[in-house]
């Protein structure tokens, strides 16, 4: 069970597929960033479609009080974003 | 009555009119396609068990399926995972909603990656769906399960999600049409969120035309989804120009293509040029960075998206000695790999030591690529493209390697990233027998005068015909004469003189 905490994510509460090859060091994103890189231009950092819905800061957001976090930051999309599941009476 | 799952919709509205058979008929047959072909195929995960009165509208008995991760009340949604299991939709997501105003109906909901995650609905934690050209191979995915159910005749319709080409590569793997509108045209509203800024439900049919009557009435302005754009519906009635534009086709990379659909790809070209349209190639030179931002931004946006997911609020709850113990065990059980791959991989992409230079960077190579489209389209009408690299591949070939799995997007995902409208159209058989399709893009909101486009494709390739004769469907389908049933005022239209 020890062994098992260690290898869960502080952020995400998940447990990393065995022997992952994207997950290994994360070198697969790794890798696509440094493709990322070599393109020099800089431009805005601004969304082109999106208004208003970009994810947070996994410090701001994937915590587990995370959802109404989400939607107190996000005005605009409450109603989008709480159209997933909402809580049901069981 | 079997004859009548070879209709479509408009054929559907049009039977339906005259009297020629009732809703219930209809709901009957479909029903008896499904129970004796998917127990092979595996589109659908439920069926609706009874037929619920119809409104009046011009979609008044036109079934259309659903895929698991829209709600539609009452029915079961679970993502095809199995952190939302027995979990039952509370209320109807927009499209449904309208789809019901209008008369339509869903006959069921169909299976899916888990959470839209995958191109070959093998990641369905509910059993994988196969492709009804050939049951040894995938239908693509992340709508698999849709695109099954309308190239086997169970459905005339369906929705799926197109996230980075969940619907048009699909759509292509199964001989059918897939539509991914601009980005906001249809409200998500009652989508289950994958990632917010991408995400866009689309539409499967078997011609262009029912696609077009189901777009017409199920999008426009959502006041309950902030991306829904304000732009009224432009139905394209403008009469085609003496002097046709250029298409802009693009160039294919130098690897990475199937030679067949390398070899195929001027045969479909030349279909427009006997249209009458000049052609010229253009290359999008960041193309090639699109999947890096998609991978990118996609993970980080579900690493956000899926926080929501935790054993608390609903679905499936792992016991566990305490609060943290059940987050970790739900989430880690619940949650199948490629889903648990990508929310690990978004997490470390907006951690604090990585996020300007890893989600801030795909975001600026997001607005080159975009900057690039838009420029391309302030010159050309439309761009001719593949949809896919490859044709439909076999179960398991690709699942224990995630890396080639998402290059199956590779000519979708930069249409995506740039909210631009998208139709994946098919085309022909290859050597195997499998269908090979390729696709159209317009500028924004071009969405209409892209399916007219389509239209007229389709009287030229014939794709529907093709898919009746596949099934054996062609000699006996009902061959009631389709009215025209695209103007809401019932003023007839005639589409294609």
């Amino acid at each position: 069970m020890r062994e098992q905490e260690k290898r869960v994510c502080r952020l995400c509460r998940l447990t990393p597929n065995e022997g992952d090859p994207v997950l290994d060091d994360f070198s697969q994103i790794v890798e696509w960033v440094k493709h990322l890189q070599r393109v020099q231009e800089s431009t805005d950092y601004v969304p082109v479609v999106l208004k208003g819905v970009t994810p947070l800061r996994p410090d701001e957001a994937t915590s587990f009080s995370g959802v109404s976090e989400i939607r107190n930051a996000m005005p605009e999309s409450r109603e989008n974003l709480c159209a997933v599941p909402r809580v049901v009476k069981r | 009555m079997t004859s009548l799952c070879s209709l479509n919709a408009r054929e559907i509205v049009s039977g339906l009119r005259k009297g020629l058979f009732s809703p219930q008929e209809l709901f009957h047959s479909l029903g008896e396609r499904t129970a004796s072909l998917d127990g092979e195929i595996g589109a659908f995960l439920s069926r609706n068990k009874e037929l619920a009165p119809l409104a009046e509208g011009p979609l008044k008995g036109v079934p259309v399926a659903m895929k698991d991760n829209i709600l539609a009340h009452g029915m079961p949604l679970t993502c095809a995972s199995k952190i939302l299991e027995n979990y039952v939709a509370p209320y109807d997501a927009t499209v449904v909603a309208r789809l019901k105003q209008n008369g339509g109906w869903v006959p069921g909901k169909t299976n899916m990656d888990e959470f839209a995650m995958g191109s070959s609905t093998e990641n369905s934690a509910l059993g994988v769906t196969r492709n009804p050209w050939d049951l040894s191979r995938v239908p693509g995915g992340s709508s698999g399960g849709s695109a099954a159910a309308v190239a086997s005749f169970q459905t005339p319709l369906a929705l799926g999600s197109d996230t980075g080409g969940s619907v048009r590569q699909p759509a292509t793997f199964c001989g059918l049409y897939g539509f991914k509108p601009t980005y906001g045209r249809i409200s998500r509203y009652g989508l289950v969120a994958f990632a917010s800024s991408l995400d866009q439900i689309g539409l499967f049919g078997r011609n262009p035309e029912d696609i077009s009557l189901l777009f017409e009435n199920i999008a426009g302005y959502d006041p309950l989804d902030s991306t829904s754009l304000r732009e009224p519906l432009r139905p394209d009635r403008d009469e085609t120009p003496k002097n046709l534009p250029a298409l802009a086709y693009l160039a294919l990379p130098d690897e990475g293509v199937d030679p067949e659909i390398r070899e195929t790809y001027p045969r479909f070209l030349k279909v427009f040029q006997e249209m009458g349209y000049p052609l010229e190639e253009v290359r999008v030179s960041h193309w090639e960075y699109a999947l890096y931002v998609y991978y990118v931004i996609a993970s980080s946006e579900a690493s956000s998206n899926l926080a929501r997911f935790d054993g608390i609020r609903y679905g499936f709850r792992s016991p566990a000695p305490s609060v943290e113990a059940l987050y970790d065990e739900t989430r880690t059980k619940g949650f199948g790999p490629e889903v648990r791959r990508r929310i690990l991989l978004g997490t470390f992409s907006l951690g604090a030591g990585q996020y300007d230079e890893y989600y801030g960077k795909a975001f600026q190579v997001r607005n080159l690529i975009a900057a690039e489209l838009r420029d391309l389209f302030s010159k050309y009408p439309f761009l001719l493209l593949p949809s896919t690299p490859d044709t439909a591949f076999t179960l398991g070939s690709k699942s224990h390697d995630p890396v080639k799995m998402y290059y199956s997007d590779f000519f979708t995902i930069p249409l995506s990233l740039a909210g631009y409208p998208a139709l994946s159209l098919p085309f022909c058989l290859s050597v195997q027998g499998l269908p090979i399709g390729f696709q159209i893009a317009a500028p924004y909101l071009n969405d209409e005068r892209m399916l007219r486009l389509a239209s007229r494709y389709e009287g030229i390739v014939g794709g529907e015909e093709t898919l009746k004769k596949r099934f054996n469907l062609g000699d006996e389908a009902f061959t009631a004469p389709p009215e025209s049933v695209h103007n809401k005022d019932n003023q007839s239209e005639e589409v294609f003189p």
